[in-house]
């Protein structure tokens, strides 16, 4: 049903994301604290820590295994809200046309020149750390990319015959909008919203490893790895390493994830009998 | 009988798809003659476009041609090495496709385009090749002012003719016209097929295979007419046996379908049916579950191909030894 | 429409744009609770007064549309206003750390961009085969590693193995006595005729590089490879074929032109990334360009200053942009209709 690239991209992405969360599960079920303090300061990777403990003698694993739930949990703040707004001001933008159209598809294109990483570092700057706060910051920057696909379907099926007789049996715009037009919009919204979640994973660390992120002694993968810049050169290379990993390893999760599910969905939408 | 020019023996060529293998032409032999215009007609999947394209080898990626012999002027397509095919293609078979908008490089003049169709085969100074590009761009009818647009600033019929001008500069001896005018409106197809009609009569030697769905527009120009369905050989004969007596039920329907404008005020009857799924053809004669006249034999015996009548052959049960054919009308089914 | 016609109603559309991000920058620091001045004071003990004569300085006692007024007119005469920890015009700054970050961003792209097109072209002449699948692999896994941690990896393997690579800083002493004529230290090198001092600018590039280099490659390679082989399905490409010109021919003269059009605008649109992926290499690196100036700035709440690198890393994207989108009305004929 699926070609064949694209459904393995699905699984693998499923899987791995699977064993990122079990991972982050497991620290919650055992109880492994990554707040703990001990004398074993920087020690290298061992059976005790398997990826070694931090300047403060913190086990790094419980810590970079925990740091998962922010990590994620801010990701998805910052996709509900760049979905939320972004997604409908296209839509009814797109519906209504006009000037209104100009003007706000106007606004996002210039705001699509903004690098979101540099509209997070300017509004976690401006109203601090939190996970709320660090999700509005990344959350704002990936608005516009909704914005235009959302803009896009509805623009191209306004025209069509079902719209206008839906309006014509008296629908309201509302009903129009939300009932018969995003749902066309759906496939390319949660393609686009799991690759996000991985973009959104490394903003979060990126404005951690600037020092912008959720406050001390939260284990976040970014502020981590950070803060372990301090001792490479003394040749302790695991703190930054192991955050560093996770990081990827969940990026490529929500990657392959998105990239397959893309790929599923539109070859699903431009399914035509070949001609021979 | 006119000198033989492309001859095509028992062809077959299959596409192999991941899961399945679709036999899209399966087993079609038929000759075309110097300055003869053939007309391959057929319904969508029908395999007459593949069979343009095995001509030239052309076949896209899954496909392949697993049997058959083609001659060119005597000489076997199939045995030459690519670098040879290469060099006949275009010189001496060339082929006008449907979709003229998406046949031109974007970025390309039009006149650069032909010219390099030209100059990829012979060693022509640019000015020669201009010279004969403007030279064919009058027989088509084409303003040598076109040379400098680009594909998007001609129209549909503008772009059509270019093509069909880019097809003969080489002098071909063979065109293979897939479809020219289904993307047309019908003005616009009536001046290209007066174009094509007029270039048969100018181009003394040039031979023509004209595939179409189209009845009315591959009539109009081919001196002989196949049809083709499921990948095989329904009938062959001259355009007027064809038209005013077809021997295949399929190509009863076919010739119903297409309403004569000055003709007998008649039903217009559709071919009912779908065309067959051909990762799974029907058994028997593969015009069988869309056949009016169809029985038993049909389903279990595919038919063999025979002269019916002079120079006109079919390739149904109906005619054979048992057949119930009587009066140029067939009976109904027992 | 006429090519210079486009061009103008571009250039015109563009100061709109460059206003409402000048605007959405300037809201987003006014607007946001967090009273700057606080911040700049940080923890001194200054007294009621003190505090009033700086927020006087600073012109923040005036109401909010006469400071964004202010604002827009010193854009327009080339004021960013003053930095407050440095004491400088922003404008100084921003022209001292320039050509560091245009040094970084050139040769990262130089290094991109070929590796880049070219890793896309190889995959997509292997289409479904080994070669593809591997550069496929590549570059996504490259794609998901963020751009800081593959810098920090770089210098934890100089380290770790002891290799002779400076994973610090643009220059080390040895540029001393180069003339800044540029500021650019290959360039000024090369122009000072110092050999050692140009040897030691490339060997302070070379993790920069490699990290940012690499980063911006891999989205390049995905976009050249998809965009190589949806031109080599169009339909002209099987008539050149048809018309008898030679693979070769029909790959260099008639699918690579029509593919680089949307390679290189996807690439011309990724300035904003380029310019994210400077910031994090700079702190990395501690490279003195735009980037990490921009970093330093937060880090002392620089009120002017982080506003003054915000709207000029906005003002490079939209120039970016402009240029994009009028080279791509220049190549393709299509686009001025």
């Amino acid at each position: 049903m699926w070609p064949k690239s694209s459904r393995s991209m699905v699984i693998a992405g499923t899987v791995i994301i699977v064993v990122v969360l079990a991972l982050d599960a497991y620290t919650h079920i055992v109880g492994l604290n990554p707040f703990a303090t001990s004398y074993q300061v920087l020690s290298p990777p061992s059976f005790a820590h398997v990826m070694g403990t931090d300047q403060i003698g913190r086990d790094i694993f419980s810590r970079v295994s925990f740091g998962t739930t922010f990590s994620l949990l801010v990701a998805f703040v910052s996709v509900i809200i760049s979905v939320g707004v972004g997604s409908v001001t296209g839509a009814f933008s797109g519906f209504f046309g006009g000037k209104i159209d100009r003007v706000t598809s106007l606004a996002f294109d210039a705001l699509y020149a903004l690098p979101p990483l540099i509209i997070a570092i300017l509004i976690a700057a401006m109203i601090g750390p939190g996970i709320v706060n660090t999700g509005l910051a990344i959350g704002i920057g990936y608005m516009p990319q909704y914005f235009r696909v959302v803009r896009g379907i509805i623009l191209s099926i306004k025209e069509r015959p079902f719209i206008e007789s839906t309006r014509a049996i008296g629908a309201g715009y509302g009903t129009l909008i939300f009932h018969h037009m995003i749902p066309y919009a759906i496939p390319s919204i949660i393609a686009l919203m799991t690759l996000n979640m991985g973009s959104g994973v490394v903003d979060v660390a990126g404005l951690g490893f600037l020092g912008l992120g959720l406050p001390p002694p939260t284990p976040e993968w970014g502020t981590d790895l950070g803060r372990g810049r301090d001792f490479i050169t003394s040749g302790a290379w695991w703190p930054s390493t192991f955050p560093g990993l996770m990081i990827v390893m969940s990026v490529l999760g929500f990657t392959l994830l998105g990239q397959g599910l893309d790929e599923v969905f539109r070859s699903a939408s431009t399914k035509q009998k070949e001609k021979f | 009988m006119a000198e033989s020019l492309l001859k095509v023996s028992d062809l077959r060529s299959y596409y192999y798809l991941p899961s399945f293998i679709v036999k899209a032409i399966d087993s079609v032999s038929f000759e075309i003659a110097k300055a003869e215009a053939l007309g391959i007609i057929g319904e969508s999947g029908s395999g007459k476009s593949t069979i343009g394209w095995s001509v030239l080898r052309a076949l896209p990626n899954p496909g392949r041609i697993v049997n058959g012999d083609i001659r060119l002027d005597g000489r076997s397509l199939l045995a030459l090495d690519r670098e040879e095919m290469r060099k006949i293609r275009w010189k001496e078979i060339a082929m006008v496709t449907q979709s003229a908008m998406s046949s031109f490089d974007p970025l390309m003049r039009i006149g650069d385009q032909i010219v390099e169709a030209i100059s990829v085969h012979e060693d022509i100074p640019q000015e020669g090749a201009m010279e004969r590009a403007k030279e064919i761009f009058k027989e088509v009818s084409l303003e040598s002012s076109r040379f400098k647009n680009y594909p998007h600033e001609l129209s549909g019929g503008m772009r059509q003719r270019a093509m069909i001008a880019m097809a003969l500069i080489c002098n071909p001896k063979l065109v293979i016209a897939d479809e020219p005018t289904t993307a047309l409106d019908v003005i616009v197809q009536a001046q290209i097929l007066k174009l094509m009609d007029n270039l048969k009569s100018n181009l003394k030697s040039l031979s023509i295979m004209f595939i179409s769905h189209d009845l009315s527009v591959v009539a109009g120009i081919s001196d002989k007419i196949l049809v083709v369905y499921g990948g095989k050989m329904m009938e062959y004969g001259t355009t007027n046996e064809i038209i005013k007596n077809p021997l295949h039920p399929y190509t009863i329907d076919f010739v119903n379908a297409f309403p004569n404008i000055d003709g007998a005020r008649m039903s217009f009857e559709s071919i009912p049916g779908d065309p067959p799924d051909m990762r799974n053809p029907p058994t028997g004669c593969v015009f069988h579950p869309r056949c009016k006249y169809a029985w038993t034999k049909c389903k279990e015996v595919t038919p063999t191909w025979k002269e019916a009548e002079k120079g006109h052959f079919v390739a149904c049960h109906l005619h054979e030894a048992g057949g119930a054919w009587e009066h140029g009308r067939p009976h109904h089914t027992r | 429409m006429r090519l210079r016609t486009f061009i103008l109603l571009r250039l015109l559309l563009t100061i709109p744009m460059i206003l409402i991000l000048v605007t959405v920058v300037f809201s987003i620091m006014r607007i946001l609770p967090g009273d700057p001045v606080l911040a700049v004071i940080g923890s001194r003990n200054a007294s009621e007064q003190q505090i009033e004569a700086l927020r006087h300085q600073l012109g923040l006692d005036k109401p909010l549309y006469l400071q964004y007024l202010g604002y827009i007119g010193g854009l327009f005469r080339g004021d960013f206003g003053y930095s407050m920890v440095r004491l400088d015009p922003v404008t100084t700054e921003l022209a001292i750390a320039l050509p560091a970050t245009i040094e970084l961003t050139f040769w990262s792209m130089l290094l991109a961009i070929p590796l880049g097109i070219y890793s896309g072209v190889v995959a997509a002449k292997h289409v479904g085969g080994k070669i593809d699948a591997s550069i496929r692999i590549g570059s996504l896994v490259r794609w998901c590693v963020p751009v800081f941690w593959f810098g920090l990896v770089l210098q934890i393997l100089v380290v770790q193995y002891g290799l002779p690579f400076p994973i610090a800083g643009q220059a080390s002493s040895r540029m001393v006595g180069v003339p800044d004529v540029t500021g650019l230290y290959v360039v000024d090198a090369v122009l000072g005729r110092n050999p050692q001092a140009l040897a030691d600018a490339f060997l302070h590039l070379l993790l920069p590089v490699l990290t940012l280099g690499t980063t911006m490659a891999a989205s390049i390679t995905q976009i050249a490879r998809t965009n190589i082989i949806g031109v080599l399905g169009e339909d002209y490409i099987k008539v050149a074929s048809l018309k008898g010109c030679t693979d070769e021919r029909v790959f260099q003269k008639h699918a690579l032109p029509n593919a680089l059009i949307p390679i290189l605008t996807y690439t011309g649109l990724q300035v904003a990334v380029l310019l994210q992926g400077a910031i994090l290499t700079e702190t990395v690196f501690s490279w003195p360009g735009l980037g990490r100036l921009l970093i330093v700035a937060v880090g002392y709440r620089d009120f002017n200053l982080i506003q003054g690198c915000v709207i000029f890393f906005a003002l490079v994207v939209s120039v970016a942009n402009l240029i994009v989108d009028i080279s791509y009305a220049m190549v393709d004929p299509r686009v001025r209709l």
